[in-house]
């Protein structure tokens, strides 16, 4: 099939499996007891009211009242329609929470994504062009490093220095400073250093193991005795077959930290972000944030693996979807 | 949280049964029905990012304050033109802010109350609260998890838990001094504390009773209490099978204090009692749910003969679900998790607790084996306030020797602030502290008001 096929069918491949997982988590929530039930049970006795006719009227306020199917077929055309109900902790419709999550989130994961992206591939170059030699150990060291240390920790630890003994950065992050503004860069810098520092250490190594391979390959020393610089030697024929192998891991590297980093960045320094909207709402049984959450993290993987496929047949021209 | 609305604001949601519409009021969720009630207005609202107010110039108390010369300092409230409320979930994170000035209002940690104490530049407030801290024991049949037989029902071997803990070594060493013992279910700073006199300090090693020896004996009273044939090998509390006897304890994942407790209860129970205990971090979400919390009886099951007289659970509830018979769906054996409100300003609410085995709030199956129903009739029928201190004093007397819960400490809550706000306008502390302190405060002054 062509390509304009194939991406149709991945697309369609893509809002089925985010239905089989919004299927299934909406089943586990569902049969997960829900607190409020109980609370309003306990309080009808405090009250000295009937605390089983309590429960019920309060598992019919919720619909839990209805058949599975029923409430399953709400929830599935309530998606379709973006009307995802009403967050029961945040006291604001789904859509409106997971936005504001975005917003702040992004301020932080977009810098942290193209620094990524930027910085991992050319230092795992770089030590591939020096090899062994001190500069390839000091870019291993660093990488391992950032890998290595866990991320709340290395954050609490910039914050004590930057923050508290020397002050140049901010302690607690302000949602009212203006997006793009000095100050906005100041209190995001040390999360975004963070974020790069334990995402580049697998893309550089990658990056440093791929490109070795392709150094003393023909087409390099024919490069080389056409006189092609260093520079673009590497930058340029050298990068390119060193991203198609790589762009898996980037794509999935960012994909797998996105949640888990952002949580413990956003409790660190207090950012209201997606990472907290949805670790609060898992605690707190907001059933309907959580299957918000989930879903947008499903379309984001889905897309981001679609990108990924798409960039890897850019990326190599060998790649050919037409026997599919 | 708990506050009057106004009965027009929600009439119309109430006749129309719109739960919906109740929920999305813009007026309850912003509080905008408050009015000239508070001394400041909100403005923004950035959830889990904080909240931002500003000056309310038509504050009610001012005219009070106008009026009264002993409320003077009102004519002028509120002192601040605006405040703010940040919302900082790492604990180190906020502690750090107040020491960088990023926040005037914080609540500590135990372990880092000392150093600010020593500071110069901040005023440490130590607030008592209504709210123990207690280490809860399992009286139902998914209790006691060992084997055959419950211990935790024989009032001497609770006793015996209470006499092997060490209170003061607990709160110097986990709480670093801030907190008291607390023997009986009211604080000491109540209207309605008994008086040492008239307790048993369990677990006071300097006043009271602690140590191996006398949790021992206590144990070994309670072992002839039930049928299973419990006994002490040497200094080992071993069952029937011979084996040493192994509890769980359940602790919330989320307090570092709970856990340092939590360790400590193993070491002293093993060298005082014998007895080994596997200590299990937990949510409390989850806990309330399946451990503490159960679905009530029905019919049959909620009737129990007690000491000769029959008992019915007319309401049950999840958190008296019905007899000991009728439990919650996992089993447990000791809790560290919930703290209760002692309600030392209303001593008639703790019938809640103590006014029989089908009292409103039982999850751990407690039958008193005292006639606290009669002491709280008494209560409520009392018609002068000078008939009510005996009262209470007595049940709670009571409460210590029955030893329901192990009453381990009562912590006290620590706010920090910054003395320069406290010394201008002592009312300058505005915003509130939750008790697991994720709230700091900040207030701004740039000018007093002269309206």
């Amino acid at each position: 099939m062509g390509i304009g096929r194939y991406i149709v069918a991945r697309m369609a491949w893509a809002v089925m499996v985010s239905l089989i997982i919004v299927t299934i988590t909406f089943l586990l929530l569902a049969f997960a007891p829900n607190p409020s039930v109980s609370e309003a049970a306990t309080q009808a006795a405090l009250q000295g009211g009937d605390p089983a006719a309590a429960a019920e009227r309060e598992r019919a306020l919720r619909g839990l009242d209805q058949p599975l199917y029923v409430r399953y077929a709400d929830f599935l055309r309530g998606v379709y329609t973006f009307e995802w109900g009403w967050s029961q902790n945040r006291a604001q419709p789904v859509t409106a929470a997971l936005k504001e999550g975005i917003y702040y989130t992004a301020q932080y994961s977009i810098p942290w994504t193209v620094l990524t992206i930027l910085i991992g591939p050319l230092v795992g170059v770089y030590s591939a062009a020096n090899m062994y030699s001190w500069r390839d150990h000091v870019a291993t060291g660093f990488a391992f490093f950032g890998w290595a240390i866990p991320n709340f920790f290395f954050g609490i630890v910039l914050l004590v220095i930057f923050g508290v003994s020397l002050e140049w950065v901010p302690i607690s992050y302000d949602p009212t400073v203006p997006v793009v503004s000095v100050a906005n860069a100041f209190q995001l810098l040390l999360p975004v250093v963070v974020l790069v520092t334990g995402s580049i250490g697998a893309i550089m190594r990658v990056s440093r193991n791929e490109s070795a391979e392709f150094q003393n390959a023909a087409f390099m020393k024919t490069a080389r005795a056409k006189g092609v610089s260093p520079l673009r030697a590497y930058a340029y024929h050298v990068m390119r077959p060193t991203m198609v192998p790589l762009s898996t891991t980037l794509v999935s590297q960012l994909l797998v930290i996105f949640l888990g980093s952002s949580l413990l960045i956003e409790i660190v320094f207090g950012i209201p972000g997606l990472g907290r909207v949805t670790f609060d709402a898992l605690i707190n049984q907001d059933t309907n944030l959580v299957l918000g959450s989930t879903l947008l993290f499903t379309f984001i993987a889905v897309v981001g693996n679609l990108i990924e496929d798409i960039v890897f047949t850019i990326l190599d021209p060998r790649i050919s979807y037409d026997d599919r | 949280m708990e506050y009057p609305i106004p009965q027009g604001l929600l009439e119309p949601y109430v006749a129309d049964e719109d739960v919906e519409g109740l929920q999305r009021d813009e007026e309850l969720l912003d509080l905008s029905f408050a009015g000239n009630l508070g001394a400041y207005t909100l403005t923004e609202w950035i959830r889990d990012g904080g909240t931002r107010y500003e000056r309310n110039s038509d504050y009610y108390l001012r005219a009070v304050g106008a009026a009264r010369d002993d409320r003077s300092l009102l004519s002028a409230a509120p002192y601040f033109e605006t405040a703010r409320i940040e919302i900082i979930p790492e604990q180190s994170s906020r502690v750090a802010a107040l020491e960088t000035g990023n926040v005037d209002n914080v609540s500590l940690p135990p372990d880092r109350g000392q150093q600010f104490i020593n500071d110069d530049e901040t005023m440490v407030v130590l607030e008592p609260t209504p709210y123990n801290t207690i280490l809860s024991v399992n009286m139902r049949d998914n209790g006691w998890t060992f084997g055959p037989g419950n211990l935790f029902r024989a009032t001497a071997f609770r006793q015996a838990l209470a006499a092997a803990i060490d209170k003061q070594q607990l709160i110097e060493g986990i709480l670093n001094g801030f907190g008291t013992e607390h023997v009986t279910w009211q604080p000491a700073f109540s209207e309605w504390f008994p008086g040492t006199e008239e307790l048993t300090m369990w677990g006071v090693p300097d006043d009271g009773v602690y140590g191996a020896e006398p949790a021992r004996d206590r144990a070994k009273d309670a072992l002839e209490e039930i049928d299973a044939d419990y006994r002490y090998d040497g200094d080992t509390l071993v069952g029937p099978a011979g084996n040493q006897v192994e509890l769980e304890l359940y602790y919330n994942a989320a307090s570092p204090t709970q856990e340092l407790a939590a360790e400590f209860y193993r070491q002293e129970f093993e060298a005082n009692l014998g007895f080994t205990l596997n200590i299990n971090a937990i949510d409390a979400t989850p806990f309330s749910e399946n451990y503490w919390s159960g679905s009530p009886g029905e019919g049959e099951e909620l009737v129990e003969t007690i000491d000769g007289q029959t008992v019915r659970w007319e309401r049950p509830s999840p958190a008296n679900p019905g007899p000991r018979s009728v439990t919650a769906e996992e089993a447990w054996d000791l809790s560290t998790i919930f703290g209760l409100n002692t309600y030392p300003r209303n001593p008639l609410t703790n019938e809640s607790f103590f006014d029989g085995p089908n009292s409103a709030y039982n999850p751990v199956g407690y039958y008193p084996e005292f006639d606290a129903q009669a002491v709280f009739q008494r209560m409520r029928e009392a018609e002068t306030r000078a008939e009510l201190p005996m009262l209470p004093r007595s049940c709670f007397s009571h409460s210590t020797r029955n030893s329901p819960t192990l009453c381990s400490r009562s912590a006290r809550t620590f706010r920090a602030t910054t003395p320069r706000f406290a010394a201008r306008s002592p009312t300058s502390q505005t915003g509130s502290t939750s008790p697991d302190g994720t709230r700091s405060n900040r207030c701004h002054k740039p000018t007093v008001p002269t309206g």
